[in-house]
């Protein structure tokens, strides 16, 4: 076992919430490896749509956490020194009945008073504020302004830039295959490519989680799909102002009755003039990338629907990633009390809006032992979960599926 | 058409010939092509109107593999694309997703064989984007197939027979050939120790001393260990600049010669096209000597992926000859697979053929190591040289993406978008790995590929929808 690869920190797990934390624990001056299965950003972090989202924050416990998190964004990239694309940008969900309307209307009561802006607006707003919109169908929308977007990549590579620059060992293509523990501490991990030492390790790992957990005896109640996307080819001659996402959806079996997919529209345009479409949600625990047979038709028959205009678009590529929920729509953010040394940071909602904020409370639990920027109690990973509202559940009994 | 047997993907001599051998065991075969002819490159056909009175070896053999299959009783899709394989919605079969006219959008099937072949591998070079630069491969498409001369002053440079074959065809057909430089030097002294690989060759050598009677009946200038190091021109080339190179195969800036032309022909051997069998995340063995990253397979030629066979040139660059070979282990196999064949009577079929592979094999590696473009080759490019040509991204900004810290060929496409365009990095793959490797001081291997998505080349979203068709539901 070499010194080199012995370290202060291991973090596990190199997508935006990893690459962030290992970003702050370099600029705190620990010596800190990051670990990742597969590339950097190789599973949700690289698949989303770089959407820095306040709308969607669970309701009962998160709401500081994601204020201060997306303020961060005011002054990130010249802390970085590195452009990521951010930008701010507004949200539109269309809705096609009151009763859509209605599930999300403690929402709307809710954000604005924590000073997250969101409000109705009716089918003749919509067109105002987005023409190509075919609105002949929908009720109306929810509008939310205190969001944005950047490029995950970009955003994960400079967090990662300025800690590769102040040492931080990474290594991709290192796959974890166990812990080293003793006397309930831990001491370091195992991988295909040797052991690290190291006397604190942090799983950012999302949706791999809760099958390392089970290497230590823990059954973290994470939940997994895979999330599938789609990008067109750039459209120049078409502009649109917001990130556009449906309630409607449509369900498709893939192999069976109880293997279906669930594709909510989810839209936005790239700077670059590039659409991004989403979203199938196809649940289960399959982690490879293979997207389903299902997914394509169904992403397609969403855009269509909505944006006609992008019917003779050309799609470029399509692709899957595992992500995860908890019951609660809270993270698992904390110490794991029976392992000393062991810290979670997985399955965050919106992950990227979470970053900058995760990479400094993880850094605060390692280097003092507790956390005083936010409250991150309700986020244990031991706690017990409730039921809570997320506007992201669909329910496969609504009635607005398809019949195909 | 909802389910059939057996799929071959790709109709030149590996996909024909597992076609054949699977259907006369009596499998249902449905065998697919971009092209609007069966054939591949190695047995392309000629355009509808064209006539030929060509009576080579080489068009006797066409014609019988043709008329084996016109009159077998596998249903052949042209101008067809295999967008997109998804794992199928009954256990241990594939869904593959079909674009062509009369082609079904969908079929299901427990067993593919992919014979997707191989394409020109370019190195970036000043100048290499510029219209009249074309791979060896076009080149002999426009002579042979379209009756096109690509240029009338042509220089050609890269490593290995097709070159030496581009060069004998053109100047056949017309073309004054200023220069041919092939990048590997001294073929003699490193040719011998393989001596015992060309034994029983005779075809190949025969071809071989063909082209060269042409060339030196022509006074055609033949320099090893020599490359086109830039281009030159306004709105097309109308210069080369042709260099000699060390052993490590950078250009040694006193011997270079620059010459007017209208053509560049480029080819530095060939790159198996294993997009399909990344697509299926199949898993990928490293061997420079068959042209880079190919598919892990077993004896039978299947891949990691049950049920999916890699054969002929996408499986690990070795020419028709071994595709043929391989295309029948490949059939017979399937064929076992699918209770057309016992595995005894299979075995009667394979063992003849896998003493005949294990030739080929030693033949393709000669070929591997004696003609692979060195690696001072990609320092050609200047920091404004355009690499990724889909997403206009020069090497300047890939030399930003490497000083950020990526390590594979995906970080630098993540960073900076090589790759990201149009043919997901066909083209500008081997290129960016090679700089990538060279800059970061890796290895080949572990800068790894680009994943590929489906679809496969950019389809209009009304097709991905299947938006006029019935849909099949499953």
């Amino acid at each position: 076992m070499s010194s080199k690869n012995t370290f202060d920190v291991i973090v596990i797990g190199a997508g935006v919430i990893g690459c962030s934390i290992a970003y702050r624990l370099t600029a705190a001056g620990l010596k800190t490896a990051l670990l990742d299965r597969g590339q950097v950003g190789a599973g949700a972090s690289g698949a989303n749509f770089g959407m820095v989202q306040s709308n969607d924050v669970e309701l009962n416990f998160s709401i500081p956490m994601v204020k201060v998190s997306y303020s961060r964004f005011d002054h990130l990239e010249e802390e970085l020194g590195m452009p990521v694309g951010f930008r701010r940008i507004a949200s539109l969900r269309l809705l096609s009945t009151e009763d859509q309307w209605k599930a999300s209307e403690e929402r709307s009561k809710i954000l604005p008073q924590n000073g997250i802006a969101y409000e109705f607006v009716p089918p003749e707003r919509i067109k105002e504020i987005e023409p190509v919109i075919d609105t002949r169908n929908l009720f109306g929308a929810t509008y939310a302004s205190y969001q944005g977007q950047l490029n995950p990549f970009l955003l994960m590579w400079a967090y990662l830039r300025r800690a590769i620059q102040t040492g931080l060992s990474l290594n991709t293509y290192t796959e974890v295959t166990g812990f080293e523990i003793e006397n309930g501490q831990m001491r370091g991990v195992r991988t295909n490519r040797g052991t690290f030492p190291a006397g604190a390790v942090v799983l950012a790992t999302a949706a791999w989680t809760r099958r390392l957990g089970k290497l230590i005896g823990h059954d973290w109640n994470i939940h997994t799909f895979r999330a599938s996307a789609m990008v067109t080819e750039p459209i120049y001659s078409l502009k649109i102002n917001t990130i556009i996402s449906t309630a409607d959806h449509i369900e498709m079996e893939v192999t069976s009755k109880e293997d279906s997919e669930l594709t909510v529209l989810a839209l936005a345009q790239t700077p670059d003039c590039h659409f991004l479409i989403g979203q199938a949600d196809r649940p289960g625990e399959v982690l490879n990338a293979r997207i389903s047979q299902a997914a394509p038709k169904t992403l397609a028959m969403m855009a269509g629907r909505y944006f006609p205009v992008l019917r003779e678009a050309r799609i470029l590529r399509t692709w899957t990633a595992p992500t995860t929920y908890t019951d609660d729509g809270c993270p698992l953010l904390g110490p794991v009390k029976d392992i000393g040394g062991l810290i979670l940071a997985a399955s965050y909602r919106s992950a990227i809006v979470h970053s900058p904020l995760a990479g400094e409370i993880v850094t605060q639990l390692v280097t003092t032992g507790r956390c005083d920027i936010i409250d991150i109690s309700p986020f244990s990973p031991e706690r017990k979960m409730q039921q809570a509202e997320t506007i992201y559940t669909v329910k496969s009994t609504q009635n607005t599926t398809e019949e195909v | 058409m909802d389910e059939v047997e057996l799929v071959v993907v790709g109709a030149g001599p590996a996909g024909i010939e597992s076609a054949l051998i699977a259907s006369q065991a009596g499998v249902e075969v449905i065998l697919i092509d971009t092209s609007p002819k069966p054939g591949g490159q190695y047995f392309k056909q000629l355009p509808e109107p064209f006539k030929s009175d060509d009576r080579s070896d080489h068009q006797d053999k066409a014609q019988r593999l043709f008329q084996r299959l016109g009159s077998s009783s596998i249903r052949v899709f042209n101008d067809t694309l295999v967008w997109g394989i998804f794992e199928g919605t009954k256990p241990g079969s594939w869904c593959l997703a079909l674009y062509g006219p009369g082609a079904p959008q969908r079929v299901n099937s427990r067993a593919i064989v992919l014979a997707t072949g191989a394409f020109d591998c370019s190195i970036p070079f000043p100048g290499w984007d510029l219209p009249g630069v074309i791979t060896a491969g076009a080149a002999l498409t426009m002579v042979k197939n379209q009756r096109v001369l690509p240029g009338k002053r042509v220089v050609l440079s890269g490593t290995g027979p097709l070159l030496f074959a581009s060069a004998a065809l053109l100047v056949q057909a017309g073309a004054e050939v200023v220069g041919v430089c092939e990048s590997s030097a001294n073929l003699l002294r490193r040719g011998l120790p393989y001596l015992p690989a060309v034994w029983g060759q005779w075809g190949r050598m025969r071809e071989g001393m063909g082209y060269i009677k042409t060339l030196a009946s022509h006074r055609v200038p033949y320099r090893f260990g020599w490359a086109v190091t830039s281009a030159g021109g306004g709105n097309r080339v109308s210069e080369a600049t042709m260099a000699k190179l060390d052993r490590n195969g950078i250009p040694i800036p006193q011997s270079q010669v620059t010459r007017a032309v209208d053509s560049v022909v480029v080819g530095y051997s060939l790159v198996p096209a294993t997009e399909l069998c990344r697509l299926l995340d199949c898993d990928l063995v490293f061997e420079p000597g068959r042209g880079g990253f190919i598919p892990r397979r077993d004896e039978e030629m299947e891949t990691s992926c049950s049920g999916i066979y890699a054969v002929g040139d996408c499986a690990g660059i070795g020419g028709a000859e071994m595709a043929l070979i391989e295309g029948r282990i490949a059939g017979t196999s399937a064929a076992v697979r699918l209770g057309h064949l016992t595995k005894r009577s299979a075995y009667e079929v394979t063992s003849r053929e896998r003493i005949a592979l294990r030739r080929e094999q030693r033949f393709a590696k000669l070929l591997g190591d004696l003609f692979s473009p060195p690696a001072g080759l990609f320092t050609l490019a200047e920091t404004d040289t355009m690499i990724c040509r889909c997403e206009q991204v020069t090497l300047r900004q890939i030399r930003e993406a490497i000083s950020y810290g990526a390590q594979t060929v995906g970080d630098v496409k993540n960073l900076v978008r090589t790759g990201m365009g149009n043919c997901q990095g066909r083209t500008c793959g081997s290129m960016v790995a090679q700089i990538l490797a060279a800059e970061s001081g890796r290895t080949l291997e572990d800068v790894r590929y680009f994943n590929i998505r489906p679809p496969l080349h950019p389809l209009p979203l009304e097709v991905v929808e299947e938006h006029q068709k019935e849909v099949h539901t499953p």
